[in-house]
């Protein structure tokens, strides 16, 4: 510790380090210059300025008055909205996940064995999922028109490629021995699949349709900023007329509806995985009766036509709809070469949108965390901390944009705030979690020997935590790349409001070009991300 | 571990960094930002509206950006909070930003030397719908919640033949003027409203549409959209900024620009009264107004 030349390091001595050798050193040094030139490049080039955001807040502040006099006398308008809202993330959900569930067979290492197909089914389930949720919605709305119809197939899509990636993986890792001998006694794939694995797969699909539908229920409500349907399209109307009273009630009727369903979703994923799923099973769908099988399939059933109930689908549109996404497919292969110049400037502002919104909110998540933590902070703390995050992260990304773009004006500097500020919901909610988990006893130790509280956190809690951390932090830059390419459809920068005006101006080699940017750019944040994750923890 | 506090440090250098950016604000006019709401083919305003960007700078002496909004509520309250100076705003849009504060009309555009639009109703031609009153029960295609003439003023008018447009009508919005008359020609509607005359537009498409439909109805007179300037802007400014579009609808290579963005053909004088008549409708419609 003694080593004087420690001191010239200045701040950076501040943490505990493992004595490293020097071209270790060189690298870090190499490293820290680079990510801290790339901050401070894409802060200057986004006009990031904390003066402007001081500037803004009265502005802002005119708004949140506005929000907190909600104005309920529109209220029987928007129920239906609302209504229409959860039968597109019940449809949506549904045929997502079954479509999911047997396609994560095909894209099984297990079960499929022919390198081609797997290449394949494993690409183009990774396509799906690197398009975000709402430009789904935005290109279908541009395909089938405005209404539920484009909702419900822009979140089949995105339920399909989470449910059936995790499906797939927990495929991969079921116990293959029943399967094996089931198999050698000459029963075919299907059945094998069906009798051996499927029932201990089941309690974990289920729980992550469940866990789709909490997600699908969150988006379903802004799907209507981009014309998908539900009750995001009288939220639109109110928000352009800056009506945000209504707006305010609005938003109020979605949170209470949205803590319902997830209450009640937690609720069932418990009952899912409770006790062990049988490895096999002469009743496949085994871990149903924990509902009363019979029951269960009625739900279903009752909830899918439900979902479709006096839902207008316009259908005439149909064949027009199909004509439209043979224009789009043949815009993706005639693409528009010469926009790329443009393309790649909108691109990088995406980029600087994510990784400085991802930034802040891995800085200010850091005391989020430790106060939502229920070892190292005060009960009632915790508890307060948790419902604070939980009521942050049920804004979207979109309504926090059109928030910071009252304060600090349009462009990519809102979006960075919004995506920010959102994040921090979601990853203080993660680090608390990890604080809890973790192992209390150097802490006590070193207390014990008599160091004060602060020592204790610096010795013995944050290195501890600090790699996990750090990969919530990148994993949550994967998400925020997606939602950074999105936040422009409401002017807050990026690539998003391109996009849209092609898609509206049905300018489809355009169009083609900007989703093959996209899926590029949000490949290459997944794979580098997976890459630096795994080499941390 | 030593990188993951190098990366921390970064995320804080650079807003500390950033902290020392920002402007100052005043009343001082160092540079003017045109908001504009994107209408019809979008995708190429940025461009087309450049060069009136260069115009206006030339006649001011200042500056000039442009900055294209992706919804009304963008462009509206970025001049409220003093990022754009000039918007050209819609006559719905224009009420909203007046009656919060936020903007003040200086112009009319003028259209083939009208300063007024007109909303319609169209009907195939063999249509059994021959007025208003018709289409209590049928399908209207609406084109969107906020547009003055794809919504709110046919809406107005039906509630005044005793039709409730949210409740004895059923009606979808289609997210354009276009798309609306498209979704009568596909049969998804008994009627459809747009701007007179939206058929034009997809008449591109499809030469037909002219003889397949026909007119049921217009509104009244609407005044035309906007330039707007934002409230806190000195009054010397508004008045000079007026004065650079007038010069701009004057010279042949400003006309063609001012045409080449939203067929304006010129400017008049526009003031706020002109606009009462959008503000009954509006109310009719329910739409609070402060």
């Amino acid at each position: 510790m003694a080593d004087p030349a420690r001191r010239f390091r200045g701040t950076l001595s501040a943490f505990p380090f493992p004595p490293e050798e020097g071209t270790a050193r060189l690298r870090n040094a190499a490293l820290f210059v680079v990510l801290f030139g790339l901050a401070a490049y894409a802060a200057a080039d986004t006009q990031v300025s904390v003066s402007a955001l001081v500037q803004g807040f009265p502005y802002m502040g005119r708004l949140f008055v506005a929000f907190f006099s909600p104005d309920f006398a529109d209220i029987a308008r928007y129920v239906p909205a609302l209504v229409e809202t959860i039968q597109m993330a019940v449809a949506g959900t549904l045929i997502g996940s079954l479509l999911a569930l047997g396609y994560a067979f095909l894209a099984a290492r297990n079960f499929v064995s022919r390198r081609g197909t797997l290449w394949a089914t494993r690409g183009f389930m990774n396509l799906v999922r690197t398009i975000p949720d709402l430009l789904f919605a935005a290109l279908f709305v541009a395909v089938f028109g405005i209404g539920a119809l484009s909702g419900i197939l822009a979140l089949v899509f995105f339920s399909f490629g989470i449910v059936a990636k995790l499906t797939s993986e927990t495929i991969e890792a079921a116990d293959m021995g029943p399967a094996e001998a089931l198999y050698a006694a000459g029963a075919t794939p299907t059945v094998t699949a069906a009798y051996a694995v499927l029932p201990q797969i089941l309690p974990q699909y289920l729980s992550y349709v469940l866990y789709v539908f909490e997600i699908n229920i969150r988006v379903s409500t802004v799907l209507g900023l981009v014309g998908a349907g539900g009750i995001g399209v009288p939220l639109k109307a109110a928000l352009n007329l800056l009506q945000y009273d209504r707006a305010s009630a609005i938003l109020l009727l979605v949170f209470v509806a949205v803590l319902l369903i997830e209450w009640t979703s937690q609720y069932l994923r418990r009952r899912l995985t409770e006790g062990e799923p049988p490895a096999v099973s002469s009743r496949p769908l085994e871990v149903l009766r924990r509902f009363r099988t019979p029951l269960a399939f009625l739900g279903v059933a009752a909830a899918l036509a439900w979902s479709f109930w006096g839902i207008d689908l316009n259908t005439k549109g149909f064949s027009v709809g199909l004509h439209m996404a043979g224009r789009i497919f043949s815009g993706i292969f005639h693409p528009e070469w010469s926009y790329v110049p443009e393309l790649l400037v909108a691109l990088w502002e995406s980029v600087e949108i994510a990784y400085l919104g991802t930034l802040l909110a891995a800085v200010l998540a850091l005391p989020f965390g430790f106060w939502a933590a229920r070892n190292v902070a005060p009960a009632p703390l915790a508890a307060g901390t948790k419902v604070f995050l939980s009521a942050v992260r049920t804004f979207p990304e979109l309504m926090l944009a059109i928030v910071f773009m009252v304060g600090v004006g349009p462009g990519a500097y809102a979006g960075i705030l919004a995506v920010g500020v959102h994040s921090v919901g979601m990853l203080a909610k993660l680090y608390g979690e990890a604080v809890e988990a973790m192992d209390m006893g150097p802490a006590e130790a070193l207390r014990a020997a008599g160091a004060d509280g602060l020592g204790v956190f610096r010795w013995a809690i944050f290195p501890q935590v600090l790699p996990e951390l750090l990969s919530y932090a990148i994993y949550r830059f994967e998400i925020n790349m997606r939602a950074a390419t999105v936040v422009g459809v409401v002017g807050a920068g990026g690539i998003g409001a391109p996009l849209l005006f092609a898609l509206q101006s049905h300018v489809w080699p355009r169009v083609g070009i900007i989703l093959l940017g996209i899926v590029v750019l949000v490949s290459l944040t997944d794979a580098l991300s997976g890459a630096i994750r795994r080499r941390l923890v | 571990m030593k990188r993951v506090v190098v990366f921390l440090l970064a995320a804080f250098v650079a807003l500390g960094l950033a902290a020392c950016g920002g402007q100052g604000s005043s009343n001082k006019v160092d540079k003017l930002v045109v908001g504009f709401v994107p209408s019809q083919e979008a995708e190429n305003l940025q461009a087309k509206a450049k060069p009136l960007a260069d115009l206006l700078s030339q006649k001011l002496g200042v500056p000039v950006e442009v900055f294209v909004g992706t919804d009304y509520n963008g462009v509206i309250e970025a001049m409220g909070a003093k990022k754009v100076d000039i918007g050209f705003l819609n006559p719905v849009g224009y009420v909203v930003a007046k009656d919060k504060g936020y903007a003040d009309v200086i112009l009319i555009a003028e259209r083939k030397g009208q300063k007024t639009y007109r909303s319609q109703f169209v009907v195939l031609k063999d249509s059994p719908i021959q007025k208003l009153e018709d289409l209590k029960g049928k399908k209207i295609a609406w084109v969107d919640p906020n547009s003055t003439s794809g919504y709110i003023y046919p809406a107005a008018m039906l509630k005044e033949k005793g039709i409730d447009p949210e409740k004895d009508v059923q009606g979808t919005f289609a997210g354009g003027h276009d798309k609306a008359i498209m979704a009568l020609l596909r049969g998804d509607v008994d009627a459809a409203v747009s701007f007179d005359d939206a058929r034009s537009i997809v008449a591109k498409s499809d030469p037909s549409v002219m003889e397949k439909t026909r007119i049921l109805a217009y509104s009244p007179d609407i005044p035309n959209d906007t330039i707007s300037v934002r409230s806190s802007l000195p009054q010397e400014w508004k008045d000079k900024i007026k004065q650079a579009f007038l010069d701009i609808a004057k010279d042949e290579q400003g006309k063609k620009v001012i045409k080449e963005i939203y067929s304006h053909d010129g400017y008049a004088e526009g003031k706020d009264s002109d606009f009462d008549v959008v503000r009954s409708t509006m109310k009719l419609m329910d739409i609070k107004l402060k």
